[in-house]
Order: structure tokens, then C-alpha cells, then sequence
């Protein structure tokens, strides 16, 4: 009897904590994503505006400084209010491929780490440059320095 | 029997549970999105390039820069004393020292603004602190502190300290990048060296 | 000392007063589980006694799963738990090394302080052995430094050089010890010797 009253404490400790690990999985409020998968995708996930015509799907474009009269369409969603329920709603949800826009690149950059890693898969970022990051300057080294000179 | 059969039981079941968990937590951001959202709109993560030159005409160690450009770009020039961790390196775990520490700063950068801008939003979303960027990039160091010029007829006491700043940080970052590859990697072999043997384990 | 997070605000002394606690009961638990007993440790290696299998194995696993749940639940931060870098050639000599150790001497170091803690001399012989090898090995560095650096392969995990998740892996360790216990019973049935604990 002693160990049949083990058993059930044991299958009931076991059923308790299942539980907890499926409320933990299914919280909205937490990062579920592995990191690795964002380094691995973002580079092909830049889309500037010049090439935007050749873009293969259709898309909606928010715009991140919360402006909607750069872009027809867009949606006017600043940074600070992603995660606003409505808005995560309409993320979520978007039938069309997501392109973050903002003018300072660091503003879409940032979003797009963390709508990325809340699950949401295609979203871009849609830069005003061709390829944001390319060094613009040349270096020009001094071929009279000497190490002795220092 | 019986207690060796109802341990049996209970670790098979835990363990039944957590080979299917969903999701890998030492592989997730730490951070809830609420928590990295508001260290986002943060400002006091930029750096200017001014005070970057500055950390460096004092050799400031209390602070890292991190390259997140290629090997070939970071040989080409960098800032002197900052280290390459590529950006599509950067959760290779020989890195994880340099990353997750909370003894100096990391400032990141890139070309511009967006690798450096990804990076330190994952690294701050793992729960990594001290995390910092460099506004602008290389691009804006070279618009800034190598290029720029003192236009005018008056310079003020502020400007001329600025000036002088990056005429300082410009000769040092000139000298460094002007040595030849073989020299620059083994200055960099050196240093990595040394920086290693200050990180012991538990043994 | 200790990933748990909560603790990395704390002095220093606090951190070490801890170690001190966890390093006391550990070594009381040793005590009494019955490893001061060379006996018990050798027993493992005839088979007659496989306690010690069950026990480092059992206490394995149940740090395994108490910290993998401990991990998802938010509580604990598995990247901060250091991983030892793996030498290969080092990490296969090293163990020939303190195998021979072990099995000769009957203890493995932390059974040898908890022996020694009661008094037992051969314990005290074994540890003086222990230092000296120590301290041979920390003058002779030089000499063997290639090979203690050989083929360093980082902190390597199982788990990821197998591709797994940590928490299959944990599955497969669970089920792989669950059928040891089962084959160390009997192994231990098969090899019984008298019991002779009571006449020391």
C-alpha cells in the first residue's frame, strides 16, 4: 500500500511539473527562439530601398520612427511601442513579408533582432543604402613608419 | 525492490520531460522582450566616436573595443586595441570570455551602425552586460577623427581640446595600421596571449 | 563559485563561505555513504560492491535534471557554468595516471580527505602521495608541456559534438544508468565476498 501511495506521489509530482514546463512554453511574454538562427539568417535580410522594385513578394512596410507619410502604406509603429499588444497582434499576423524601416539603421537593426527572436520569420530590414555596411573610406597607410618611431 | 523501481520511474519520467522540452534556455535571450525593448531606446549605449578616440589617447583599460568585421577588413585597419569577433562568429564560444564578463566595457563596431546595432542587441538579450556601441561605425571614425579639419578663424578651448583628441587618436590609429601584417599579427597573438592566461577555470 | 545568479552580487566571502558549506557536506556525505572505505572504492573494480557507480552516477544525473529544469524555469544560468577545455592526449594520460592512483591507493582525492578527516593513516599516505605527485608534476611542466597542450579541442559538450539537445542527452545518460544499477547488482551478486566492514 506504502509504495502504491510513492507511485501516485510520484506520477502526481511528475503530471504538476509537465504542466509548468507547457505554461512556460506557451508564455507570448518570452523569448522561446534559438539565437543562433538570427546570426545565421540577418545577412540575407537586408533590402535596400533602391531594390526594393525587385523584391519577389508582397510586402508591408513599417516604418519604426512611427512616420507614414515616407512610404504609402506603411505602418506608423515607433520602436518603443512594438510590443504593444494591438501591435504584436498585427505582426504576428501580417499576411505580407515585414519590412522594418527606419532612418537611423540601428533603430531597425534592433527591432528586427527582437521581432525575430519572438518567432515572427519573415521580416526584413529595408535600408536606405544599398549595402549598409561597406567601409566608405580607404585607409592610407604612412609607409614611413618604423616601429623604432614610437 | 520497489524504492530502486519507483526511482527508476521518476528519473525516466524527468527525463522523458526534458528531452522534449520546446526550447534550449542556455540558447535563448534571457532578457524578457519588455526588459531588452527599454534597454533599446536607450540612448546611454552610444558611444561617439570623440569618446572612443579619447579611451585610446589615454590607453583606458577599462574598456574593450570589439571588431565585428571581417578578418580581412579588421587586418586592413582597426582601432588600436580592439580585438576581431566577426559578426557571424559571435556565439562561437572561444568568445564567450570577452562577452559575458562584467569587469570592462565592450564597445562594438562595425562598418556602421547595423552590425554593431545587431550584435549588441543580442549579446544585451542574452543577459551579457556592459555592452556598448560606437555611433556610426568605422565610417563615422574616418569621417570624424581621421578626415576632419578645423575650419574657421577662431578656435575655442573646447574645439582645440577636440581637435587635438583626434589629431592624437589619428596618428595612433595611422602608426598601428601602417605596420605590416606580419607584425600586426603577431602584436595581436601577443596580446590574445596574455589575455588568455588571465582566464583560469575551476580545476 | 556557483552559477546561481542571484549570487553573483554577493562579496566574496559570501561566495567562498558557501564553497565552504557545499565542500563540508560534501564531504560528509562521502563519509557517510561509506567511501573513507578503500574497501568500498576497490570494490567498485572487483565488482563485489558497486556503490560507488550508483552513487557518482545517481548524484550525475540528479544535478543534470534538477539543473536543466532549473535552467528553463529561469533560475539558473547555464552559461555561466564553466566548461573544462579537453586535451585529448592530457585528458587520456591524466586518467591512465589517476585510475592506477585510484585503484592502488583506494581513494580518489576527495574520499582521501574525508578518510583522513577520521584518522585513517593510509589516507594520509595516500594524500602525501597525491601532493607530491602535485608537486613533481608542476616542476616537471616544462618538460611535458607539449604534451599536456596537445590537440586542445576547447570546451567541448557531448551533447553538441553529438547534436543533440542537452535534454535527450539527458535522457539517453538516464537510461544508460538505469540499466548499469541493474547490471551492478548483479555483478554484484555474482562477485559477493563476506561482509568484513564490521571487523574495522
Amino acid at each position: 500500500m506504502g509504495n502504491l501511495k510513492v507511485s501516485t506521489a510520484i506520477i502526481a509530482a511528475l503530471t504538476l511539473l509537465l504542466i509548468m514546463v507547457l505554461l512556460r512554453s506557451f508564455n507570448e511574454n518570452l523569448f522561446t527562439r534559438n539565437v543562433e538562427d538570427a546570426i545565421s539568417v540577418v545577412k540575407n535580410k537586408t533590402i535596400s530601398i533602391q531594390h526594393l522594385a525587385d523584391f519577389q513578394h508582397p510586402y508591408q512596410v513599417v516604418n519604426l520612427d512611427g512616420d507614414s507619410t515616407k512610404f504609402k502604406n506603411a505602418w506608423p509603429i515607433p520602436l518603443k511601442d512594438i510590443l504593444l499588444p494591438e501591435n504584436r497582434k498585427k505582426l504576428n499576423t501580417a499576411e505580407n513579408d515585414l519590412l522594418l524601416y527606419s532612418e537611423n539603421p540601428a533603430t531597425s537593426a534592433k527591432a528586427w533582432v527582437i521581432l525575430n527572436q519572438l518567432g515572427i520569420e519573415r521580416i526584413f530590414i529595408l535600408s536606405d543604402d544599398t549595402n549598409p555596411e561597406v567601409l566608405k573610406y580607404k585607409f592610407q597607410p604612412d609607409t614611413m613608419i618604423r616601429l623604432e618611431s614610437n | 525492490m520497489t524504492p530502486r523501481l519507483n526511482i527508476a520511474i521518476l528519473l525516466l519520467g524527468l527525463g522523458t520531460i526534458l528531452a522534449f522540452l520546446p526550447y534550449n534556455p542556455s540558447k535563448t535571450f534571457r532578457l524578457q522582450p519588455d526588459e531588452l525593448l527599454a534597454m533599446s531606446l536607450n540612448d546611454e549605449s552610444y558611444l561617439s566616436v570623440d569618446q572612443v578616440a579619447r579611451f585610446i589617447n589615454n590607453e583606458d583599460t577599462s574598456i574593450q573595443l570589439i571588431d565585428l568585421r571581417t578578418d580581412a577588413e579588421f587586418m586592413e585597419c582597426n582601432i588600436p586595441g580592439s580585438i576581431n569577433i566577426p559578426f557571424n562568429d559571435l556565439l562561437n564560444p572561444d568568445w564567450e570570455g570577452y562577452l559575458n564578463q562584467k569587469k570592462v566595457k565592450n564597445i562594438f563596431y562595425s562598418n556602421d551602425d547595423q552590425n554593431a546595432s545587431l550584435a549588441w542587441t543580442i549579446v544585451s538579450g542574452l543577459g551579457y552586460e556592459n555592452n556598448f556601441m560606437m555611433r556610426g561605425g568605422m565610417n563615422e571614425w574616418f569621417r570624424t577623427v581621421m578626415l576632419s579639419k578645423f575650419e574657421g578663424e577662431h578656435i575655442s578651448a573646447r574645439e582645440n581640446v577636440l581637435f587635438e583628441n583626434r589629431l592624437k587618436a589619428r596618428r595612433t590609429f595611422t602608426q598601428i595600421n601602417s605596420l605590416p601584417d606580419s607584425l600586426k599579427r603577431q602584436y595581436l597573438e601577443a596580446k590574445r596571449l596574455e589575455e588568455s592566461q588571465l582566464d583560469g577555470g575551476c580545476e | 563559485m556557483g552559477p546561481i545568479s542571484l549570487l553573483t552580487t554577493m562579496p566574496e566571502w559570501v561566495n567562498l563561505l558557501i564553497a565552504f558549506l557545499i565542500g563540508t557536506g560534501f564531504g560528509f556525505a562521502l563519509e557517510q555513504a561509506g567511501f573513507s572505505s578503500s574497501r568500498k572504492l576497490a570494490g567498485m573494480f572487483y565488482g563485489y560492491d558497486t556503490t560507488v557507480l550508483k552513487v557518482f552516477f545517481t548524484a550525475a544525473i540528479v544535478a543534470l535534471v534538477g539543473s536543466q529544469f532549473l535552467s528553463y524555469f529561469g533560475y539558473l544560468n547555464l552559461q555561466l557554468v564553466y566548461v573544462n577545455p579537453y586535451y585529448v592526449w592530457a585528458a587520456l594520460v591524466g586518467g591512465v595516471i589517476m585510475g592506477a592512483g585510484f585503484i592502488m591507493g583506494g581513494f580518489c582525492p576527495g574520499t582521501g580527505i574525508s578518510a583522513l578527516s577520521i584518522g585513517k593513516i593510509d589516507a594520509l599516505f595516500f594524500l602525501v602521495g597525491g601532493l607530491t605527485g602535485a608537486f613533481l608534476f608542476a616542476e616537471t611542466y616544462p618538460f611535458i608541456q607539449n604534451l599536456a597542450n596537445s590537440h586542445y579541442k576547447g570546451p567541448v559538450r557531448i551533447d553538441e559534438w553529438m547534436n543533440l539537445s542537452p535534454g535527450m542527452f539527458t535522457l539517453i545518460l538516464i537510461l544508460i544508468a538505469v540499466f548499469l544499477f541493474w547490471i551492478a547488482e548483479k555483478a554484484e551478486k555474482k562477485f559477493k565476498r563476506p561482509e568484513i566492514s564490521n571487523e574495522i
